[in-house]
């Protein structure tokens, strides 16, 4: 199939915005395709050459196109550059100077084959980095010549990373159900949610029909389009659809993965499918350790961990791992952890229709958690106020909400789906703290690994004026210089007592107790209710006190407060109900 | 294997300069017929052709025909560091060609890598051109660069009476000249048919400031490709095709 004809139909495609007009042309061309062409053809529409896990994309810069235009067509480059800043798409450029072209060529080219435009870019693709910019020019201008200026134009543009024809990946799945299964897309639409390879979908529906696709299953190495949850508004409506009992997990605010584990080697995909492999090293190498199968795909939440406080660390800090350069430092600033939550595929074995109950059980086998590989913390409910206090828990572990799951038998992985076989439950309202606190240290734990031998964090206490006691608000870990830190022992030393101080209520149990003496000045991202903290227990929930989420100090010691003049907890209280505000989305 | 001495190391350059212009890659065809490339550039607008018969060389050594890919860029860029009074030799081996400079006994050789340029035969181009014009190189490379100023095509008209009109415009201006036996620009002509044809600049001014012969053949026909032909008093040829512009 010639190139130029694929262009016209991309013409036609262009032309409307009906969804089934496009899917039957794209049925048209996906049938005047021969076998091996089917595939290749399935990435071009989309504008590719490769599945995006692959990571590789062709995206030529508007230079190079330029160069290898005015050389493709005779035309001096100026001429190129001039239309192109009067027009700004080098698609059109190339449509109207392909059209205008006044000059002969010699000799008529060969026209080029979907499958030689295609080599002919995946070729480009591969050398990117070595190979010359003029080697690219060159094979780019060899396919140019004896295109037709609408070839042209689609050709520039899916050089450039610009086809844009408005077809998803589904379109091209009920094209090819209409060819190849009477307008049934389940059967292909879940070797495509498999494998999120739609050119291999294509190819080895061509090849094999329906029947070779029935028998395609996960891959380790390609990333399995992830099952997406439902939500709803309260605990009552979550049990009640999942009939009465479910199965909560913690909803980590993380960044949601697939391990893919091969002999030797593990890959990251992220939520979107693209490789994550390089950002995580430290993931990586857990897993490799912890997680005991030759052949895995597994699935969970990647967290950053506060070494010192053990507490789990806001999105956004994690989110500085995402990066190229500097991985290693960002590794031991934001150690991580891994909650898995699911497994897909294991030592052969497809688990994607194996229920939900002996997935987890397949985890829990394979998973050594005494690492940074940690399963997700779960329990099974059946009634509203274990819910209530599980979510309460979650929260105040730094997590968004809870994930409710289906434990009946019909609870299967539904690869790249949204279903009510996994709910998720968050929180509607968060009280943003915009001021800071003073808060009295009452006790300290010790420094682990690059903290050894001063305190990794200290515990802070509210002032709660009726009780005239110190109530336990938060762990504070963040914020202090590396000199701060150190000195810390040392400045706290004469409040240094042996057992907790009668006027200190706290549920937990720090390496070092302080007498109420030092007040800190500290800022937090909100204020969450907690079952670990003391400060206001009970009065806003029952079982329940308040605590600061993600502290960091302000380096600021407010030495002119005595530890009575320090937030109070009836000032949280008040700060909790009047800073509440409803979470939008 | 292959080996050649050059008798004009400096035509050689010249001829590598022009034809580099043109296309950046060759393949060099080397036989006991001596050496010669053709090759259509990417736009496959214009070829160019040249050929060194054995007259040209003190040297020339190969077993049967050997094809040679070459960067011409990279070679000229070697061939560019040519002295005055250096001779040249040209060594395939190995997938390399060394190019060696020597004066008296002093040798510098340069080696670049060969390219595996495919075995695809530069199609031969048919025309039947109607006519053809002997020409001074000089003459014809002023009014090639006079019709630059102003445009960037320009027009070549042949009349019954043997002269050439070879003419230019756009929106910045035109310019006409007559080319005549009688002004001495014209050494021959023979014009079987009256013609106009209409050509791009991009290549002309560079090809056309090729000095190494005193003059040029030039042959077109009604909207047919433009043929200049160099020939070399030592035997060597340069000939560039291009095609027309309607």
């Amino acid at each position: 199939m010639l190139y130029s004809e694929v262009a016209s139909f991309y013409s036609k495609i262009e032309s409307t915005t009906k969804r089934l007009e496009i899917t039957s042309i794209l049925v048209d061309m996906l049938k005047r395709a021969s076998k091996d062409e089917v595939g290749p053809l399935a990435y071009l529409t989309l504008g590719k050459l490769y599945p995006d896990f692959v990571g590789i994309e062709i995206g030529l810069g508007e230079k190079l196109v330029e160069r290898a235009l005015a050389k493709s067509v005779g035309v001096p480059l100026k001429e190129v550059e001039a239309l192109y800043k009067k027009t700004g798409d080098l698609g059109l450029v190339a449509e109207q100077i392909f059209k205008a072209k006044a000059v002969q060529q010699l000799v008529q080219p060969q026209p080029p084959t979907v499958k030689d435009v295609y080599l002919t870019l995946d070729k480009i693709a591969r050398s990117a980095g070595g190979g010359s910019q003029d080697e690219k020019m060159g094979w780019l201008s060899g396919i140019f010549g004896g295109l037709t200026p609408v070839g042209a134009k689609y050709l520039v543009r899916t050089v450039m990373g610009k086809l844009r024809l408005g077809v998803a990946d589904m379109t091209i799945l009920d094209a090819l159900a209409e060819i190849y299964a009477e307008g049934d897309r389940s059967i292909i639409e879940r070797a495509y949610n498999l494998t999120s390879d739609i050119g291999q979908v294509a190819e080895s529906l061509a090849e094999n029909g329906l029947e070779g696709i029935k028998a395609m299953k996960p891959t380790p190495g390609k990333p399995i389009r992830p099952m997406l949850a439902e939500r709803l508004q309260s605990p009552e409506e979550v049990l009640a659809k999942l009939g009465g009992k479910a199965a909560l997990e913690y909803k980590y605010d993380g960044e949601r993965c697939q391990a893919h584990i091969t002999s030797g080697s593990v890959e990251l995909f992220s939520r979107r499918l693209e490789k994550i492999t390089s950002q995580f090293p430290d993931v990586i190498s857990s897993i490799a350790k912890h997680v005991k199968a030759s052949e895995a795909i597994v699935e969970g939440e990647i967290v950053g961990v506060d070494p010192n406080t053990g507490e789990l660390m806001p999105f956004q800090l994690l989110m500085h791992r995402r990066r190229k350069y500097g991985v290693e430092e960002a590794l031991e600033e934001i150690p991580t952890n891994i909650f898995l939550f699911d497994i897909m595929y294991l030592n052969g074995d497809d688990l994607t229709q194996v229920p939900y109950v002996q997935r987890r059980k397949a985890l829990e086998s394979v998973v050594d958690t005494s690492g940074s590989v940690k399963l997700a913390t779960r329990t099974l409910v059946s009634d509203l106020s274990t819910f209530e206090s599980f979510f309460e828990e979650a929260i105040s572990d730094g997590c968004e909400g809870v994930m409710a799951k289906d434990i009946s038998d019909a609870s299967i992985y539904q690869a790249g789906a949204r279903g009510w076989l996994w709910i998720k439950y968050k929180r509607d309202y968060k009280s943003e703290l915009a001021d800071t606190v003073d808060l009295v240290i009452v006790g300290a734990f010790n420094g682990r690994g690059k903290r050894a031998g001063t305190y990794g964090a200290l515990l802070l206490a509210a002032y709660d004026k009726a009780k005239d006691e110190f109530c336990t608000v938060c762990k504070l870990g963040s914020g202090f210089t590396d000199e701060e830190l150190f000195s810390l022992p040392q400045k706290l030393s004469d409040a240094k007592v042996e057992r907790k101080p009668a006027r200190v209520e706290s549920l937990l149990q720090p390496d070092v107790w302080f007498e109420p003496k030092y007040v800190i000045e500290v800022k937090g991202a909100e204020i969450t209710l907690s079952p670990t903290h003391t400060a206001a227990y009970g009065r806003v929930k029952q079982g329940a006190g308040l605590a600061i989420r993600f502290p960091r100090t302000t380096g600021k010691w407010r030495t002119d407060k005595a530890p009575e003049d320090a937030t109070t907890t009836d000032e949280l209280v008040e700060m909790y109900q009047s800073q509440l505000k409803k979470i939008s989305s | 294997m292959a080996k050649l001495v050059l008798k004009d190391p400096r035509e050689f350059r010249d001829i590598i300069q022009n034809a580099s212009s043109v296309v950046s890659e060759g393949v060099f065809r080397i036989s006991s017929d001596g050496l010669t490339m053709k090759e259509l550039d990417p736009s496959r607008i214009a070829m160019v052709e040249f050929s060194f018969p054995p007259s040209c060389f003190e040297a020339l050594d190969s077993e049967g025909e050997e094809r040679l890919g070459v960067n011409l860029e990279e070679l000229l860029n070697v061939l560019k560091r040519l002295r005055p009074d250096d001779s040249m030799a040209l060594e395939s081996d190995k997938g390399r060609l060394t190019v060696s400079l020597s004066v008296n006994k002093y040798t510098r050789s340069f080696k670049i890598p060969l390219l595996d340029l495919g075995g695809q035969e530069t199609p031969t181009i048919n025309v039947q051109y109607t006519s053809r014009y002997s020409i001074l190189a000089d003459g014809l490379a002023s009014s090639i660069k006079d019709a630059a100023t102003v445009a960037d095509e320009v027009t070549f008209s042949s009349s019954k009476d043997e002269s050439l009109l070879i003419s230019a415009s756009s929106d910045k201006g035109s310019v006409e000249q007559r080319l005549t036996r009688e002004s001495g620009m014209i050494l021959d002509a023979k014009v079987a048919e009256e013609a106009t044809a209409k050509y791009s600049l991009q290549y002309l001014e560079m090809i056309t400031s090729f000095r190494g012969s005193p003059s040029v053949i030039l042959e077109f026909a009604q909207d047919k490709p433009l043929h200049l032909e160099y020939k070399m008093p030592d035997g060597a040829s340069f000939q560039f095709i291009l095609a027309p512009r309607l």
